[in-house]
């Protein structure tokens, strides 16, 4: 039994589906990684350990803190050192994504004839601060968007202004999976306009691309542990060398005044082993999920050519499928799909209850028309083959299924 | 010393003749678990139209709205209880109480006095003028007698043992008590026609179990939250009350593969009455409520309407045939319904309905259909699977 199985069987006792399609894997299938991942069997048995036995409080003046202290900044520097950060700059450990792209992006002081630019197709913990910042700044510009959802830097103006402060990009788009070159992108960024603040959000890629901080183009960068096998409840923001930031939140001067509070060091460790094991395994991992991305959607358009790839799967990341399935409205097919213990998304977890026109799909370039159309179905570092191939065999049965709802 | 006490008057119960007496118990009983309900101990005295409920506290407004909801009641009259001597002067706290809740502004008042005691030394006419004496010369220049049109009227009943002062008169939804003219199975969409259905038959007393077919995965849990709200407001015209959510996405999977696509909204529409017969059995319920207005939608044509009351083996009450949308809307306004039913959510309707709906059905189609197709074990195992869920007099939800 892979890994998978192996430690997820008892926590998914109670969702083994009775009727039981697939004989022995009569399992939850879970294609919604995107949203979140379950623990990896390494960072689930650390969070157990550490919650036991390391409850001290770090910042404490007694032996037990320092020394959960020390282990803390043994972690930082880890996490610095896989990502060819110097040493000197800094990886603060923040409650999530969210609140690391939020303390960037409220922290860095802008005035008030500043701009930024923005993807407006980019998950809302981007979009939104920015927006917030539209009254106090002069613009918050739309950053020119290839069809796959990717920011183009070739589509900016040759001459960028001065007050140009900050352009946020992510190195995955949570909903067509379009794959960012980082560096070519950095590049001819700072060559067009080198004064400007850099910060990428690498959440969809964190601990399944090699990220290398090295070049000293990225001045920030945004990560979270819970969509490649960590715990929920941290993330962590990396800042370039000397990079002042305004604090979200005040108080105990933990994480060197850029963030207060009780440093969570349980979750910390059991985030680090979880990147730990991703980097081991970066490239068989990517390899393995590649050819499986590949079986799914070459299976799911052997099914029917109703079923589109509105994103060209080739230049996105093999992790996130996006799927339109014309005439039948996503929510229905994520439900049939659930009612068969299958777990997709319809669109971004966070906002599926908005119906009718998604700003997100509008922004990458999808028609009004087709937005309750689209689908997600996102792959894991732990999903197999087996699963793959249960998942196209139940979605067959859901394509026939449902035909006679399709309108035309 | 003063008591807190109701005076609830009873709407068309003078109609009932020989029945009087038990729907006056029947009410009774309703609003005595109301104020159970509300944590209010209360003692009741009859009196001929109406009760003279006393009770520990004032009547806080919440409890007021919920008496203002039961069926039967004509009005509502918070008044002070006094004691009773015959110079009056025991009441004037109770009559600086009123005079008081009317505000600052200059108004206009009435004394109106009323003796149930006739062996009471000052008639009708001496106690409105003492009172207003009372009244004119402690609130110089704020209040001013008009007997035609009073902004204000103060009202002063000598009972057998007491005096009420009132001011206040809450006019309630009237009509028969809960439960006096039988059950109902009252289907419930999401949509502003079916709780207002729901309401006015409440108002005739019906005592109602809601069903609600539910369409997952067609639809989603957002429906369900929809019926949750509609059903704790609609509770609160019934004294209790109960709710079926039956699943139906199977049934109407299995529906749709076996007929024509012309027929299927009607067809679905039959499904439901049928399910709701079934309930009907078990719950021994004698009719099915509908919102149906006539021509509405495809379903509401008196060709369709037929075929549906041939499935019924049960009266299907439709007391909005003849209404119009916005009175039907209107009223969903004043009950408290509206501002659910306009909340956005999947509808299956859309995604079942046919290209073009069956306007005329062939009726010999539609028998070959029930003769061909026994559908009663599916849809009595939908009803089998069905969630129910309880709500009391407080319009509080909890599963059953």
């Amino acid at each position: 039994m892979d890994r998978f199985w192996a430690c997820n069987l008892n926590r998914y006792k109670d969702v083994i589906d009775k009727s039981s399609h697939m004989g022995e894997l009569s399992f939850m299938l879970y294609f919604d990684h995107a949203a979140s991942s379950p623990l990896c069997p390494e960072a689930l048995k650390t969070l157990q350990s550490t919650m036991e036995r390391d409850f001290y409080n770090p910042s404490a003046a007694h032996k037990w803190g320092k020394e959960l202290n020390k282990k803390t900044g043994e972690i930082r520097d880890n996490f610095k050192a896989a990502l060819k950060a110097p040493k000197d700059s800094r990886f603060v450990f923040t409650s999530s994504a969210s609140e690391s792209n939020n303390s960037l992006i409220k922290g860095l002081g802008l005035s008030k004839e500043d701009s930024l630019y923005v993807s407006f197709g980019d998950h809302a913990s981007l979009v939104k601060p920015a927006f917030a910042l539209s009254e106090e700044i002069k613009n918050v510009l739309e950053l020119p968007l290839d069809d796959v959802g990717v920011p183009c830097c070739s589509l900016l103006p040759s001459a960028l202004d001065k007050n140009l402060k900050l352009v946020l990009v992510s190195t995955v788009n949570s909903q067509s999976g379009g794959l960012l070159d980082v560096q070519k992108f950095a590049a001819e960024l700072k060559e067009k306009a080198p004064w400007v603040h850099l910060h990428l959000d690498a959440v969809q890629s964190f601990g399944k691309y090699e990220i290398d901080l090295s070049s000293g183009l990225i001045d920030s960068m945004t990560v979270s542990a819970h969509k490649m096998g960590g715990p929920k409840g941290v993330g962590a923001l990396w800042l370039k060398k000397g990079l002042g930031l305004n604090p979200l939140l005040h108080g105990g001067n933990q994480e060197t005044d850029y963030r207060s509070s009780t440093i969570a060091y349980p979750l910390i460790a059991s985030f680090y082993s979880a990147f730990e094991v991703a980097q081991k395994n970066y490239q068989n991992d990517f390899e393995r999920v590649l050819s499986l991305r590949d079986k799914l959607v070459s299976s799911l358009k052997e099914i029917s050519s109703d079923l589109e790839f509105p994103f060209d799967p080739n230049r996105c990341s093999p992790y996130i499928i996006s799927m339109m399935w014309k005439g039948i409205s996503s929510d229905i097919v994520l439900r049939t799909l659930e009612q068969k213990e299958v777990a997709i998304a319809s669109t971004s977890a966070c906002s599926s209850k908005i119906k009718g026109e998604n700003p997100t799909m509008k922004a990458l370039g999808l028609p009004t028309s087709v937005h309750k159309f689209v689908l997600r179905i996102s792959l894991g570092k732990m999903s197999t083959e087996e699963e793959v191939d249960a998942f196209i065999s139940i979605f067959k049965e859901v394509y026939s299924e449902l035909q006679m709802f399709v309108k035309r | 010393m003063a008591k807190n006490s109701i005076l609830i008057n009873v709407d068309e119960l003078w109609l009932k003749g020989g029945n009087r007496s038990r729907l006056m118990k029947v009410l009774k009983e309703h609003v005595k678990d109301l104020f159970k309900a509300f944590n209010t101990s209360s003692k009741f005295e009859n009196s001929n139209q109406r009760f003279l409920v006393t009770i520990n506290d004032e009547l806080s407004e919440e409890t007021l709205e919920a008496l203002k909801k039961v069926p039967g009641i004509y009005s509502i009259i918070p008044a002070s209880l006094m004691e009773k001597d015959n110079e009056l002067s025991a009441i004037w706290p109770a009559v600086d109480k009123e005079v008081e809740s009317w505000g600052e502004d200059f108004t206009t008042f009435k004394v109106e006095g009323h003796r149930t005691d006739k062996q009471f030394p000052k008639n009708s006419m001496e106690i409105e003028r003492l009172v207003g004496a009372y009244v004119l010369k402690k609130y110089d220049g704020k209040l001013k007698v008009d007997v035609h049109k009073p902004k204000q009227r103060l009202d002063i009943k000598v009972l057998r043992d007491e005096i009420a002062v009132s001011s206040r008169k809450e006019i309630a939804v009237g009509g028969l008590p809960w439960g006096t003219s039988g059950h109902l199975i009252t289907m419930l969409s999401g949509g502003f026609d079916s709780p207002v259905a729901s309401y006015l038959m409440s108002k005739r007393g019906c005592k109602q179990s809601f069903i609600f077919f539910y369409a997952y995965p067609f639809v989603g849990d957002e429906v369900k939250d929809k019926i949750f709200e509609l059903t704790k407001v609609l509770g609160q015209y019934q004294a209790f009350s109960k709710l079926y959510i039956v699943p139906f996405g199977e049934v109407q999977k299995k529906v749709s593969g076996i007929c024509e696509e012309k027929y299927r909204t009607i067809l679905f529409r039959k499904m439901m009455v049928e399910t709701s017969n079934l309930l009907a059995d078990r719950v021994r319920a004698q009719a099915i409520l509908t919102g149906d207005a006539l021509g509405q939608v495809s379903s509401q044509t008196i060709g369709n309407i037929s075929l549906i009351d041939d499935a019924s083996k049960r009266p299907i009450f439709r007391p909005l045939m003849g209404m119009n949308k916005r009175d039907i809307i209107k009223l969903s306004e004043e009950i408290g319904t509206h501002d659910i039913s306009t909340i956005p959510h999947d509808d299956a309707c859309s995604l079942f309905a046919p290209k073009n709906p069956i306007i005329k059905p062939d009726k010999r189609y539609w028998h070959r259909f029930e003769e061909e197709n026994d559908l009663t074990p599916i849809l009595t195992e939908a009803l089998d699977q069905a969630e129910v869920y309880q709500v009391n007099v407080r319009g509080e939800l909890t599963k059953a």
